[in-house]
């Protein structure tokens, strides 16, 4: 594989992060006093934080709701705006591995046991994954470069980094970017079936519900108010990627790893298998506080590592998401 | 970032309702055969028994059973990559080592997904239902591709809804211009099902009859499905090996409407900030675009918006540069759309002939460019634009200019 170095490094100015512990990222901070288990919901009043009319959020579904508030919460805190109808300057890319798949479901369901009357065309209109993008687009006025990415549990990483890229080469000037997942019980059903494999029984037991979503910019007056950047990230497709990627990481031009933070369980586990060892690096496992958030681990990781950065930590810190068929991404950010 | 590296198509790969093969599907497109009919996979009686550009049956038959895949997404998938890659003089075993996927879709495994909802109340056989979903997943194309061709780069799926195929090679060509991949399969695939034509049956998109793009007669859409796959690869790193590049990828823009869920922007400002982004990114003005492949649903709001926005991008010299639909020949296949479309721009670019849109008869005062009527015509393309637009206001641009 063969690292992306980003220059200018795009920095992290705000950041929304929705998880079953709440809204705070320091959260997912390790703790040596095992909790109990936190639920797989978002506990938070989405008409509050989402600041929609009733009638428009019954619109949508949990997925593109969450995704709405996590970019709201993101947006109050930046130190700009869209501006206009349709700002070109922002963009948006989001990523999810279940996305709308809740509708889709519904949708299909429906359609087997109704008459073609009954159904829904509103929602029909959910059951695109880039749903989300147009209810944050519609709220928020965002007009620029817009993309949905669903690769699985490393779909939130690949938001960020793509949006990091495109920031670098000057495609857009801010870009709002995380993940977003919305689990319901027949999906947590389909998952608990793929548990059934023997061969991915290791998967946990539950996906919980999440959204992360950053903003970042490489704007020179703006990326200064940032705490941290993302200097680069790596990617491949192996079975060892989390290792492989981990230990290339180590040779970016880059302040000493600080801290490696797991984004979900499964590169947690590659990891694990393999032992990894980062000397003096701090290891955090998103999923070991929240329960797996899948796409939504990365931006999650990354909110957090803006928060440390906030305190004073100074280090380089490693992102590493994973999903089950194998795609991996490492982001480095640094002050 | 390592200097921007310039980005060439190699080889294509096709699946439609025109058959096997990019060559059949430019073909067809060429000499204006439509290939909608009724369909054989699923009743659609309640839904007005609409025409649809299914694959062939005894094509599809022939790629479930050759590829192995559970669903018809990834079947499709494959086998336009395989295509693709044999096009490009590409031996599938032996890629570079830092190739990649990336892999446009609206609904990717969705048919195995239904069946694996269908039998989790009945779990004999948790191995079945537990492939069933792991085929079901939007990536599950992108990552057959990925385990099929050894592919240890950048695996990617990107949902766009209609614009998802556009947006995948315009995201490859990205990977390849900043050094990370020197070789990306980049593309989009959808298969069709009742969940998609009860949809779109639902927002009374449909066409009644004929699909007839730009058309002042034009009432809707018909559905179609397939997988487009081009070869993406650094153009030294093609000469080197000896390839011959079809054309060169050149720029490309995504945007998002900011409007409405379902509906377009009626004046086209996406899809003008999405063409301005493209020709930004190719650092070229309006003025080298010689063939726009439209969207050209056939709908009446997207061909209206589509017509305004393509005179918003090229002012008075719109009316002179010939536009097409190629969605009457194998119908709208949402995901697979932009990258066969995309196809139909390199076959534009190598042949020097401009596909026609076929159906189009009776011009509407509001759709007021060049459609190509009647038949294909003969025109050297230096730079071809393609135009995507999508549910939730997604779109996306891809300009491609002669290597």
């Amino acid at each position: 594989m063969r690292p992306v170095v980003l220059d200018p490094a795009p920095a992290v100015v705000a950041a929304s992060v929705l998880t079953p512990l709440g809204t705070d990222p320091r959260a997912l901070e390790p703790r040596p006093d095992p909790r109990a288990h936190p639920g797989t919901e978002v506990p938070v009043d989405l008409a509050q934080a989402t600041g929609e009319p009733p009638l428009r959020l019954r619109r949508m579904d949990r997925y593109a709701a969450l995704g709405l508030a996590a970019a709201s919460g993101a947006l109050r805190g930046a130190p700009a705006a869209p501006a206009g109808k349709g700002d070109p300057e922002w963009g948006l890319f989001v990523g999810s591995s279940l996305a709308c798949w809740s509708s889709n479901a519904r949708f299909f369901l429906e359609e087997e046991r109704r008459t073609p009357l009954e159904l829904s065309p509103a929602l029909f209109a959910r059951t695109v994954p880039n749903a989300v993008n147009g209810e944050i687009s519609i709220a928020h006025r965002i007009g620029g470069p817009s993309q949905t990415f669903v690769s699985g549990w490393a779909a939130g990483a690949e938001a960020l980094a793509e949006a990091a890229a495109l920031l670098a080469a000057g495609g857009a000037r801010y870009i709002l970017a995380g993940g977003v997942e919305a689990p319901d019980d027949l999906l947590r059903r389909m998952h608990g079936a793929l548990r059934g494999d023997p061969a991915q029984g290791w998967l946990p037991a539950q996906i919980a519900e999440a959204a992360a979503i950053l903003v970042l910019t490489a704007d020179a007056e703006h990326a200064a108010t940032g705490p941290i950047r993302i200097r680069a990230f790596l990617r491949c497709h192996d079975p060892l990627g989390a290792l492989s990627l981990a230990r290339a990481a180590q040779d970016l031009p880059l302040p000493p790893v600080e801290t490696l933070i797991v984004a979900n369980s499964v590169a947690s586990e590659t990891l694990e298998r393999w032992r990894l060892d980062l000397p003096g690096a701090e290891r955090v496992i998103v999923p070991a506080a929240t329960g797996e958030i899948g796409a939504a681990g990365a931006p999650a990781a990354a909110a957090l590592a803006a928060a440390r950065a906030r305190a004073g930590r100074t280090g380089t810190v490693l992102i590493v998401a994973r999903g089950v068929e194998g795609a991996t991404l490492l982001l480095a950010l640094a002050p | 970032m390592a200097p921007r590296q310039r980005v060439v198509v190699t080889g294509v790969g096709a699946v439609s309702a025109a058959g096997l093969g990019a060559t059949a599907f430019w073909r067809a497109a060429v000499r204006g055969r439509a290939g909608l009919a009724p369909a054989t996979r699923f009743d659609l009686g309640e839904f007005g028994a609409p025409r649809i550009g299914e694959v062939p049956a005894d094509v599809y038959s022939a790629l479930m059973e050759a590829t192995g895949a559970v669903e018809p997404a990834a079947a499709f998938a494959l086998a336009a990559a395989e295509e693709a890659l044999s096009h490009a003089g590409l031996d599938a075993s032996s890629l570079p080592a830092a190739s990649g996927a990336v892999l446009g879709t609206c609904l990717g495994g969705a048919l195995a997904a239904f069946d694996a909802i269908r039998r989790l109340d009945e779990t004999h056989d948790p191995l079945a239902v537990s492939t069933l979903v792991r085929a079901g997943a939007l990536s599950a194309p992108a990552h057959a591709l990925a385990q099929r061709f050894s592919l240890a780069g950048p695996v990617l799926a990107v949902s766009s809804a209609c614009a998802s195929g556009t947006a995948a090679i315009g995201l490859a060509t990205q990977c390849i211009r900043r050094g990370e991949a020197d070789l990306v399969l980049a593309g989009g695939v959808d298969a069709l099902s009742r969940f998609v034509v009860a949809g779109f049956w639902l927002l009374r998109a449909l066409a009644s009859q004929e699909v007839r793009p730009f058309d002042r007669r034009r009432d809707g859409l018909a559905l179609g499905e397939g997988a487009g796959v081009v070869v993406l690869e650094e153009r030294e790193r093609a000469l080197r090996r000896g390839a011959t590049p079809l054309a060169e990828v050149l720029g490309f823009g995504s945007s998002g409407d900011a409007h409405h869920m379902t509906g377009p922007s009626p004046e086209g400002d996406g899809v003008v900030r999405a063409a301005h982004a493209a020709l930004r990114d190719a650092a070229t003005g309006s003025d080298a675009v010689e063939f726009i492949n439209a969207h050209g649903t056939g709908t009446p709001f997207n061909d209206r918006m589509e017509s305004i926005a393509i005179k918003r991008v090229f002012g008075a010299r719109a009316r002179r540069i010939p536009v097409d639909s190629v969605k009457p020949i194998v119908g709208h296949t949402l995901g697979a759309a932009g990258a066969l479309e995309a196809i139909v721009c390199v076959g534009a670019i190598r042949e020097g002939i401009v596909p026609p849109t076929v159906n189009y008869a009776e011009p509407d005062p509001e759709c007021d460019l060049d459609y190509v009527p009647g038949e294909a015509r003969a025109l050297q393309v230096r730079r071809a634009l393609s135009l995507s637009s999508a549910f939730a206001g997604s779109n996306a641009a891809l300009l491609l200019g002669a290597p």
